[in-house]
């Protein structure tokens, strides 16, 4: 698979020029990236061990306590290849009026050839976490993968739709032993339409 | 020599991407989402995770024509490659199994089928667990400008504890997901 450059990529047929810059945090404008019109998957995903329990309710920790785990597929169906942008939006804990977001990842530029299926899990998740110097620091995250999608120039149209499906299973977590799956969901992730502009990150 | 070598290669890489090549009509395309088999590695570090937990896992896709003629169905397994970015592998499908399916009736897709077509393919899974999708393309075999074919596809995903005592495991969950279709141009694919 060819892997494009992500510092720079002129669409002429598009009159857009795609730059992004590394990932900065709120405060630092160079993270702001110019994209095509495209079509956008936000994948939720929930990864790791959760070993918060209850102990005020109706408090409750973010999930119950036990081992989760994502996996993500992405079907090019169309004739030619796509270009993908991939992001890590972990979830920050609202604690009104004191939240603090958390910036997400710069975006990882890949290509998806025709027809064929990529998978993106936790250990992926993780590996893009650390390869953006932002490597999770407790056993359990959640948040989004968000990926956009678009042709490569030239194309009439640069919006690439795609077939994302997300599959999260469940165990239990127990120290020293091999839990089975206790259960699993299989959601079909919508897309959205974008324009094309320019985003902050 | 290594110009000549590098020609021959490039033009064995164009062989087989010619052969793999197909031209297919207006037609509506549902890719369901399946796991099968069997995934034992368990969790090391989390929050990095194995692509599911540690268990036994079913899937069948159910395919209904519910229009008055029968249609051609082109059936292929692409299995999902795992990203590890920057140096993902992807993994081709398999070729496109043509089919057809007489009105009203219904045809099942089920991990034993999804082997099989692998296998006829010359791809037999090399592990115990495989996922990635069943990919549907429909049409009507009748001349026509609109020769796309809608179908009802839905996919049940089952899961059991992998067995240890010898006795078969029960279900521990199961999901009914509505595989959406999408209405794709006349044209020919590379794959």
């Amino acid at each position: 698979m060819k892997i494009l450059p992500l510092i720079s990529l002129s669409l002429p047929l598009a009159g857009v020029a795609l730059s992004a810059g590394p990932a900065q945090g709120t405060s630092q404008p160079d993270a702001s990236i110019t994209l095509p019109a495209r079509w956008e998957y936000a994948a939720k995903f929930a990864c790791g061990v959760q070993s918060t329990p209850t102990t005020s309710p109706p408090v409750e920790p973010p999930v119950k306590v036990g081992n989760y785990a994502t996996i993500v597929n992405i079907h090019n169906p169309w004739a030619t290849s796509v270009i993908l942008q991939k992001k890590v939006a972990l979830a920050a804990p609202e604690t009104y009026p004191n939240t603090r977001l958390v910036d997400p990842t710069k975006r990882f530029q890949d290509s998806l050839t025709s027809d064929h299926v990529m998978s993106v899990d936790c250990q992926e998740i993780v590996n893009l976490l650390t390869l953006n110097g932002t490597p999770p620091t407790s056993t359990f995250i959640e948040g989004f993968l968000v990926v956009d999608s678009y042709f490569p120039p030239p194309a009439n149209s640069t919006a690439a739709a795609l077939d994302v499906v997300a599959i999260t299973t469940t165990s239990d977590a127990i120290a020293g032993a091999v839990p089975q799956v206790t259960s699993h969901d299989v959601v079909n992730v919508p897309g959205r339409s974008l324009p094309a502009g320019t985003w902050p990150f | 020599m290594r110009l000549l070598l590098t020609f021959v290669f490039l033009l064995q890489a164009a062989a087989v991407l010619a052969s793999a090549q197909i031209t297919l009509p207006a037609r509506w395309e549902y890719a369901a989402k399946f796991v099968c088999g069997t995934q034992t590695i368990p969790t090391a570090n989390p929050p990095a995770e194995p692509p599911v937990k540690v268990g036994n896992y079913a899937t069948v896709v159910n395919i209904h024509n519910p229009s008055a003629q029968t249609i051609v169905l082109l059936k292929k397994v692409a299995l999902s490659a795992p990203e590890t970015y920057p140096q993902t592998k992807l993994i081709d499908p398999t070729k496109r199994f043509q089919d057809k399916l007489t009105s009203d009736h219904t045809m099942a897709v089920d991990c034993k089928e999804i082997v099989n077509l692998l296998r006829v393919n010359g791809t037999p899974p090399a592990g115990s667990f495989i996922e990635g999708f069943l990919v549907v393309d429909s049409y009507f075999s009748t001349t026509g400008a609109n020769k796309s074919a809608v179908l009802d596809v839905v996919a049940i995903t089952t899961t059991s504890d992998i067995s240890v005592t010898g006795a078969p495991s029960q279900v521990t969950s199961h999901r009914v997901v509505e595989v959406p279709g999408r209405s794709l141009p006349a044209g020919t694919w590379p794959f």
